[in-house]
């Protein structure tokens, strides 16, 4: 192995691309000072740990973590695939992690569906918004889907504060061991499902409130004027 | 000696946070030259025909099943190994008599022809027990490029249901074997499998009359592959996880399933023999976020043939702020994105038909109108015409016909996989 050393202290034969992480060695540097750290993921903002310590930052929060750490002991934060907490901002340090009992972990990816707008788009009083993503890991058994209300002390897992559409406890994903299903908690405007590789239409119906629905990955649960969860085996 | 390349065509900007990187790369062979005689070992060709008793109902079938083996007998080269298996109940061999395959020479070429006509139909088919037979043929001759032609007219059940899943672990990696279904009594579903999991094209043939030119093709196209075999080798950094790899032209077929890992972070995809021709890759990989400004290698997609690496390419990830640059998706991503769809709205539109369920059929088959009219997929949209009336392709609007040739129901769903290519900007 030559001595070429990437910005995040890896070796690597490749002078130009780091063996390891994929980062950039030569050429133009970038605009973010590189940290020093073990751990690729973990390509830091605070770059405070010396590059010797077996620690690293979460990026997320701040916190130095022990290198070996999968996920940050303070938010949660997921090293391994740098997929934010769940409700980053309100979470507690005293939170429950990852259920021991599954193997398979949940990703939910909430976007902005221009197509689910175009037949739900009466339910709400402005024009579609951008497009916008963002992904959720489940780390409990439950996560509620809705819109934040402090006077009403709801705060769910997965916020789609802006969707006027969407109730303010609307529905719920279960988890029960590796399976995950969806529940509709009688929402005003229903919530819909369409399994993975097929399109919203028309004729799509709401599923029965109170009765859990099993997802598979790669299923859309729509629900509101324009927002569309898509369920992934992260 | 063949040449190889390999052109990556991506977006590779992401926003804050994003992770999932898509890129087609495109790999291109030239100079391929004749199979077995390009300094990877010979060659080795069987013929598998059904010689079930359906075959003779109508006899036409039958009858074409000869003239067409021996058309592809006289397309293969000599110096080949050879061997073609009567299936019925049981593989029988035909030719040669003897145990094992034989050397192509005129002598060999005149004596197969003359078995040929001996084919007769009787029996039940068995086709894991065909498979399980050309894989030990070809574990005979040990040599590195074995293809397989199998022709059949009717569906498995002269054997018990695991008796092909297993006959196809045993095969794979061993032979390539293009599936050809005669006739309107076989499944789609079985033969798509065979070909999927070895490497192979499949593709109805409605009138035994077309049987001998398709046979004639494809046996030339196998014989035309001079590159025995070629894997693409994807390196993906570390905490990243390849999300699939997927051949989308000429064909759609995901090669995710097949991967072997060859290093902590590479993995290695077959592809079969190559002849000069193109085909292209979707390949996604989530990565890990990095901070706005860095750039960093997201895949590195190398064709690797004899364990050298012949072409490479780069997928790179850079985050930005600049919604104008993480916003836009890359046409040929795009373009294969919708063919992906493309067939599976066709299978599934097509399964819900099958079921009784109209309402989503028509959703289905309505989508796959659109996808097909908008991405100017000619062919689909020919064979989508004769199963639904298209009252408008734009929105995709369809009514399903009343009376469906059943062939050309079969012909939509096997021929679904098959793509455009998008029309690159000069």
């Amino acid at each position: 192995m030559t001595d070429v050393v990437c910005p995040n202290g890896h070796h690597s034969a490749d002078p130009e691309w780091c063996d390891t992480c994929g980062a950039r060695i030569g050429g133009p540097p970038a605009e973010t000072p590189a940290a020093a750290n073990p751990e690729p993921a973990a390509a830091t903002v605070h770059p405070v740990a010396p590059p010797s310590a077996a620690r690293v930052d979460c990026p997320n929060c701040g916190l130095s973590n022990e290198a070996a750490n999968l996920f940050c002991e303070q938010c949660g934060y997921d090293f391994t695939t740098g997929q934010a907490p769940p409700s980053s901002g309100s979470s507690t340090p005293d939170e429950p992690s990852a259920t021991p009992d599954s193997t398979v972990k949940w990703v939910v990816v909430v976007e902005v569906d221009p197509a689910w707008f175009a037949l739900k788009g009466e339910l709400a009083d402005q024009a579609c918004p951008p497009a916008s993503s963002s992904t959720v890991t489940l780390t409990q058994h439950t996560a509620l889907i809705g819109r934040s209300s402090q006077s009403r002390g709801i705060h769910p897992e997965i916020a789609l504060d802006s969707d006027t559409g969407v109730s303010r406890r609307h529905a719920q994903l279960v988890r029960d061991g590796d399976r995950l299903s969806v529940m509709d908690l009688s929402s005003t405007n229903g919530t819909y499902l369409v399994e993975a590789g097929s399109q919203p239409a028309n004729e799509t119906e709401a599923i029965e409130p109170g009765v859990p629905k099993e997802l598979h990955d790669g299923d859309r649960v729509y629900v509101g004027a324009w927002s569309r969860l898509t369920v992934r085996i992260g | 000696m063949a040449e190889f390349t390999a052109e990556v065509f991506q977006n590779e900007f992401l926003a804050e946070g994003a992770t999932d990187v898509h890129a087609v790369v495109s790999v291109a062979c030239t100079g391929a030259g004749t199979a077995g005689q390009s300094g990877h070992g010979e060659a080795a060709e069987i013929i598998i025909v059904d010689t079930s008793g359906s075959m003779d109902m109508p006899s036409s079938k039958i009858v074409s099943a000869r003239r067409a083996a021996k058309v592809a007998i006289g397309e293969i080269v000599d110096g080949t190994w050879f061997a073609v298996i009567s299936g019925h109940s049981v593989a029988q061999m035909l030719y040669p008599s003897h145990p094992g395959m034989a050397k192509m020479t005129d002598v060999t070429r005149r004596e197969a022809t003359h078995m040929v006509d001996a084919l007769r139909a009787g029996g039940a088919t068995a086709i894991g027990a065909w498979i399980s037979a050309a894989t030990e043929l070809f574990s005979q001759v040990q040599t590195a490029q074995c293809h397989a032609i199998l022709l059949t007219d009717g569906k498995i059940e002269g054997e018990p249901a695991v008796a092909l899943p297993r006959a196809l672990a045993d095969a794979q990696g061993k032979f390539q074997c293009d599936c050809r279904g005669i006739g309107s009594d076989w499944v789609v579903d079985e033969l798509r499998t065979i070909a999927n999991a070895l490497l192979g094209t499949v593709d109805i043939i409605a009138k035994p009359d077309d049987l001998e030119a398709d046979f004639e093709a494809m046996m030339r196209t196998s014989m035309s592959r001079g590159v025995a075999d070629a894997r693409l080798r994807v390196w993906a950094p570390q905490g990243s996880e390849v999300l699939f790899v997927r051949q989308v032209a000429p064909a759609v077929e995901d090669l995710t399933a097949k991967a072997t890992q060859v290093g902590p972070l590479i993995r290695e995809y077959p592809t079969g023999a190559w002849s000069d021709e193109s085909r292209d890759y979707h390949v996604a990989v989530r990565v890990p976020v990095a901070p706005l400004g860095n750039e960093r290698l997201a895949a590195r997609v190398e064709v690797v043939v004899n364990d050298e690496v012949v072409a490479k390419s780069l997928v790179k990830a850079t985050w930005s702020a600049d919604a104008n640059l993480t916003t836009r998706i890359d046409p040929a991503v795009a373009h294969y994105t919708g063919q992906a769809q493309l067939a599976d709205a066709i299978q599934k539109g097509l399964a819900a038909k099958a079921a009784g369920d109209d309402r989503t059929a028509t959703v289905l088959l309505g989508e796959a109108a659109k996808i097909a009219h908008d991405s100017g997929n000619e062919d689909t949209t020919r064979l989508l015409a004769k199963v639904v009336d298209v009252v408008d392709a734009d929105t995709g609007t369809v009514r399903l016909k009343g009376n469906v040739e059943r062939t050309d129901e079969m012909a939509l769903d096997t021929r679904s996989t098959k793509t455009t290519r998008i029309r690159r900007e000069p």
